[in-house]
């Protein structure tokens, strides 16, 4: 999915709308920005509303005007949570999920305003104010994922060079056996390094290693400098061997660092989510304790 | 060049098996048909496949036919060329190509293995691929959070309210309702911020007046509850549909917290809006037709002139003092039983200044009387303390009548009886003067007659004398007298009587009943700002500025330039109690002013009691 997004950004010119129906229109750009217009005339309007009707003593949530942008909130909300039950079943045209993302998107982001001003700019140490932060967090995560869907994923099919993770992991699985088999003469010293470098994978190490742009001291790498440091005797028998052997371990860790930079980029693409699907039902447990909690101490 | 093709397969128990075939061309052909020279068992691989061409120097190239895709060296591609000192591998289907220069025995050869091999699965890859593996699940970490929330945020202040619930007194502990607290408390309800339940009483029931009555047990009402509702104008579209919201959710009408709203931050209690004031009295004599109140909506917009309360009688024949309450504009004329014209106190140039000249060095006046002279603050300087005859007129207007070995005696101020029984007391036990010549050293004309007739008239008049107080009595009452000067004199009812009286004297301590007016907030101003006392005579005159006066500063509740925004709350005390209004109190309470509030109802700057 996240190799389809690479150009999402892109948007018809209006010129030739209508003769050129496939030309691929992102989410961001469905109908000319209907729904980013709809969410910035939302936002502009809600924001001369609050500056221009009278709250005293000053505006919170308790305030007609609070309770409205609260309730607006609040369904705002639970419809933007339903892209994740809505992006399951895809249907065309008007009520397409294109339209439907898109919309997510330009309210989700005009709910900043909405939840802004619902909270009369009064914040403190409570679950009010906890509600408010955990919505911000989903804001900001999915701001951080449009962003990444626009730019990261021609960096992806860059770095991928037109092979597949399936491919990428065949390779790896070749060149260790290869090595595996080249590596059959070797002493047990050398043979330890070669066994340490086939050991070394790319998947291992937490999150920070998958987001790190560096990956410091593996097998491979290891090997590959102690092969290359070995001294050089003339026309030695294993002269053939180790150069084999350094070509193999090149090729891994070619391969391997060609494999953590997808991951890397991977990572960064998936990682909102992470954030911005949990921390949305956390929102959800927050408003829930934020609605009733107004209630019962009315 | 030739090649050794072997083919390695395992057995179920593991153990390999190889098949090796040495190749003597320079073209192998490869694919699933018999007479390929490599052949590869798999539907997925066509008949010819692709052909591999030695092209010398251990240099081979790898062909798809017609285009068929190969994977060469993990890329897909469907022509390759591959050094077989470096080595390389080809994949067809799920078939590996291992290409590598023999050894040994095959010293010279390509060795090309053929290993039929699973790749990995697409989907157990695309998961080993993705992120979940490293971090918490979506799922996971959403049951997770939800859960947390719920318990800390919904579950814990609940069970708080429930296990206080009927508690006299919190303990001073973290209670888990707290962290429901919408803002902070002001200043004044501070102390509750740990205890919700002293006005959240009862679970998912608004606060309830009773709530605050607990605690403000005197608060007077503004009105009675009927007529509060019929002065209530009709609601427009927006409020009516508000307030069916509020009937709707059980919340009260007119309760206390419909105009006090906590939570609305630290400091004093935000003072309620002037609107509040407004919807009941705009236009209400025409829903309170009977009510004196009149009209008003905005102080600088509509706003009815200063009724003071004026005294028009200091005393009537009971001894009450009679009040009227009389518009400035009606040029309303008092009455509080002293004679005393400001111009002729106020006046630079005339005797009275110059008596103030004589007296500056003892008195600290200057040049010549000033209103501070007289007239000093209360201890809360919002009003004046009473002028006294002891501390304000007595310097000057002086009731002296003897000196006894250096002491001076005074006639009894305010004790009329008393003044008459002392003059008498005075001519009794006092000889007149002994004439000239009755002295040693007379000078006298001769002869005995002369002096036998002063003798004569001096007895006459030392066994007279006491008679003379009569007059003294009567010249002290009446005009010129020490006591007419300034008070209104009570003849006797028989023209021989003595028995004078003098009208009670009452000074008004405060004109503005409904309103509240501050001095203290007002010393940056001149009292003639005000005041026009320095060109007033009588003291009929009531010196009070009328509300285009006030209107030079104070704006409604929208100000422009230098005005003052005046909101209803500036003058006037919703609670009809005799506090200052809340905007006053606040103010004070910031520490502007002296502090104490309550001192405000129970001043003793009204001796008399009146207000």
């Amino acid at each position: 999915m996240a190799s389809r997004g690479a150009d999402l950004g892109a948007s018809d010119t209006g010129v030739g709308r209508r003769s050129l129906p496939t030309k691929h229109e992102g989410f961001l750009g469905y109908r000319g920005g209907y729904w980013g217009k709809m969410a910035l005339g939302i936002s502009i309007t809600l924001i001369a509303a609050y500056l221009l009707i009278d709250v005293e003593p000053r505006h919170n949530g308790g305030s007609w005007l609070g309770y409205t942008l609260g309730t607006v909130g609040v369904l705002l909300i639970l419809w933007l949570t339903m892209l994740g039950v809505r992006k399951r079943a895809m249907t065309p045209g008007r009520w397409s999920l294109k339209a439907w993302t898109s919309a997510h998107v330009y309210l989700g982001l005009s709910l900043m305003v909405i939840g802004t001003l619902h909270t009369g700019f009064q914040l403190g140490w409570n679950v009010h104010t906890l509600a408010w932060v955990l919505m911000m967090i989903v804001i900001v995560t999915g701001i951080f994922g449009i962003t990444a869907y626009g730019l990261l994923p021609r960096r992806l099919s860059d770095n991928r060079d037109e092979t597949t993770e399936v491919q990428m992991l065949e390779t790896l699985m070749d060149i260790d056996r290869q090595l595996f088999d080249a590596a059959q003469p070797l002493d047990a010293g050398p043979a330890a390094t070669v066994q340490a470098a086939l050991d070394e994978t790319a998947f291992d190490g937490g999150i920070r290693q998958r987001l790190g742009r560096r990956y410091r001291g593996g097998a491979t790498a290891r090997a590959l400098a102690e092969f290359r440091a070995r001294p050089q005797p003339v026309d030695d028998p294993e002269d053939k061997l180790y150069d084999r052997l350094e070509a193999l371990l090149a090729r891994k860790q070619a391969a391997l660092s060609r494999i953590r930079q997808h991951l890397r980029i991977k990572a960064l693409l998936q990682i909102w989510l992470y954030i911005h699907v949990p921390v949305t039902f956390a929102l959800l447990a927050a408003l829930s304790a934020h609605i009733i909690s107004v209630f019962f101490y009315w | 060049m030739s090649f050794v093709v072997r083919y390695r397969s395992r057995t179920s128990g593991g153990r390999e098996i190889v098949r090796s075939s040495a190749v003597d061309k320079s073209e192998l052909k490869i694919g699933r048909s018999a007479d390929s020279d490599i052949v590869l068992t798999d539907l997925g691989v066509t008949l010819h496949h692709a052909t591999i061409r030695d092209l010398g120097r251990n240099l081979l190239s790898v062909s798809g036919e017609k285009n068929l895709p190969l994977v060469v060296n993990g890329r897909s591609t469907a022509r390759a060329d591959i050094n077989a000192m470096r080595g390389g591998s080809i994949r067809i289907g799920p078939h590996r190509l291992d290409v590598a220069m023999g050894a040994g025995e095959e010293e010279g050869r390509i060795v090309i293995t053929v290993d039929r091999e699973e790749g990995p699965e697409p989907v157990s890859t695309r998961r080993l691929f993705s992120l979940g593996r490293t971090v918490p699940g979506k799922r996971v970490s959403a049951w997770a959070f939800v859960a947390l929330i719920l318990i800390s945020c919904l579950a814990w202040p609940i069970y708080s309210y429930v296990s206080n619930k009927g508690v006299e007194e919190r303990a001073d502990i973290f209670h888990g309702d707290t962290l429901w607290i919408s803002g902070s408390m002001s200043d004044a309800h501070a102390n509750l911020a740990n205890d919700c339940q002293a006005c959240h009483v009862e679970a998912f029931v608004s606060v309830r007046d009773s709530a605050c009555l607990e605690c403000h047990t005197d608060i007077p009402d503004h009105a009675d509850a009927d007529i509060m509702a019929q002065s209530e104008p009709e609601l427009g579209a927006g409020r009516a549909f508000l307030r069916a919201v509020a009937t709707t959710f059980n919340r009260p009408e007119r309760s206390c917290a419909s105009c006090h709203l906590e939570h609305e931050g630290a400091g004093e209690m935000a003072a309620a809006p002037q609107q509040f004031c407004a919807d009941c009295h705009t236009d209400l004599d025409t829903r309170l037709t009977e009510t004196e109140i009149f009209n008003a909506h905005d102080f600088g917009d509509d706003h009815p002139e200063f009724r003071p309360r004026i005294m028009t009688r200091p005393a009537d024949d009971t001894g009450m003092a009679r009040y009227r309450r009389v518009s400035i504009e009606d040029n309303p004329e008092e009455n509080t039983g002293l004679k005393f014209p400001h111009e002729l106190h106020l006046s630079e140039t005339n005797g009275v200044a110059r008596m103030a000249q004589r007296l500056s060095a003892d008195y600290g006046f200057g040049e010549a009387l000033a209103c501070a002279d007289c007239h000093v603050p209360t201890p809360d300087r919002t009003r004046f303390e009473p002028i006294s005859m002891e501390a304000n007129c007595q310097m000057c207007h002086s009731l002296a009548f003897d000196l006894i070995g250096g002491t001076i005696r005074t006639l009894r101020h305010g004790e009329p009886e008393m003044v008459i029984a002392d003059i008498r007391a005075f001519y009794r036990n006092t000889a007149p003067r002994r004439p000239i010549d009755l002295s040693g050293m007379e000078r006298r004309r001769p002869g005995e007659d002369s002096r036998a007739r002063t003798v004569g008239r001096y007895q006459f008049a030392a066994r007279t004398r006491f008679a003379r107080a009569d007059d003294a009595i009567r010249a002290v009452f009446s005009r010129d007298g020490a006591c007419f000067d300034c008070h209104e004199v009570e003849r006797p009812p028989i023209r021989a009587s003595l028995s004078f009286d003098i009208m009670p004297v009452r000074q008004i301590a405060r004109y503005m009943h409904s309103g509240w007016f501050d001095h203290g907030a007002h010393e940056t101003e001149d009292c003639s700002t005000c005041h026009e006392a320095d060109t007033s005579e009588e003291a009929s005159d009531v010196l009070l500025p009328g509300i285009a006066t006030c209107r030079e500063c104070h704006a409604g509740g929208t100000a422009s330039g230098d005005e003052i925004v005046s909101t209803c709350a500036m003058c006037h005390s919703y609670h009809a109690d005799d506090a200052a209004p809340y905007l006053v109190r606040a103010r004070n309470n910031r520490g502007q002013r002296p502090r104490s509030v309550r001192d405000y109802g129970s001043l003793t700057i009204n001796p008399r009691g009146d207000r």
